[in-house]
């Protein structure tokens, strides 16, 4: 049972630390490139997450097609995101979230 | 032991990623933190997963990271920060995470993370082409909206045109 616990808790803390790692980057950065990472670190636990589910579950064909589909979406949002930032540098000569101020009031 | 070694380098190319300060270095480490990912998946038996997650995670997201930053001439992170409560809330969070994580590498019982993986549940086609088969046509819908918007936002002027 102890070792169980152990076993737990290395997975959930390597889930939890992508997560966290990823939301302080999301969060304490203003270049849109850096929120980019984080977003993408963010959707690396939450697939660490299906993993270690899948494992403990003994369902990891559905943990595999949902890991496969998690990381096309993360390609998928990354590559969108980073066209939007190449296309805020050419508007507005940066890419800092400082700068985007056209729509404000 | 190799997956906890796997799962470590995991975490510690993601703490360099975020905590540098040269954006092209993040990326670097956020391409390996894909390997070390696509280790983890094969160790623990997603060896399918593991596959996409080095072609698309470590080859096509560093490459797209490396244009992209090269593209808009930021290599350096020029403002540093959010406000500094923010920033401290989330470093102690994450530095919490990971010291808690060290310990539970390193105390006893905690040498193998998985047992035996069930190598007859591990092929993933009959999920992802039978059960999942409407799930994979959202995928290609949204790959091609992607390249739509990609192909719309590289344009010469952008989308402003």
């Amino acid at each position: 049972m102890t070792a169980l616990l152990q076993v737990w808790v290395v997975e959930a803390f390597s889930v939890a630390g992508l997560i966290a790692l990823g939301l302080f980057s999301s969060v304490g950065n203003k270049n849109t490139i850096k929120i980019l990472m984080g977003i993408s670190i963010m959707t690396r636990g939450c697939s660490l997450a299906f993993l270690v589910a899948g494992v403990h579950h003994a369902n990891l064909a559905v943990a595999q097609s949902m890991i496969i589909t998690i990381i096309v979406v993360d390609a998928a949002i990354t590559a969108l995101g980073l066209s939007m930032v190449v296309n805020i540098y050419r508007q507005y000569g940066s890419v800092e979230t400082d700068k985007l101020k056209r729509l404000h009031g | 032991m190799v997956k906890i070694v796997a799962l470590a380098a995991l975490v510690a190319s993601a703490v360099v990623a975020v905590i540098s300060s040269d954006l092209l270095v993040s990326a670097l480490f956020l391409g390996l933190s894909s390997v070390a990912a696509s280790i983890t998946y094969y160790l623990f038996g997603a060896v399918q997963a593991g596959l996409v997650e080095l072609s698309v995670g470590a080859g096509l997201t560093t490459i797209l990271f490396i244009v992209s930053i090269t593209m808009s001439g930021a290599a350096k992170v020029k403002t540093p920060a959010r406000p500094a409560a923010t920033r401290a809330v989330g470093f102690w969070l994450a530095l919490t995470v990971l010291f808690a994580l060290t310990y539970s590498m390193t105390s006893s019982g905690a040498t193998s993370i998985v047992g035996d993986v069930p190598r007859a549940f591990s092929d993933v086609s009959p999920v992802l082409w039978g059960t999942r088969i409407a799930d994979l046509w959202g995928i290609v819908f949204l790959i091609v909206a992607t390249g739509i918007g990609v192909a719309t936002l590289f344009r010469p002027g952008g989308a402003s045109r």
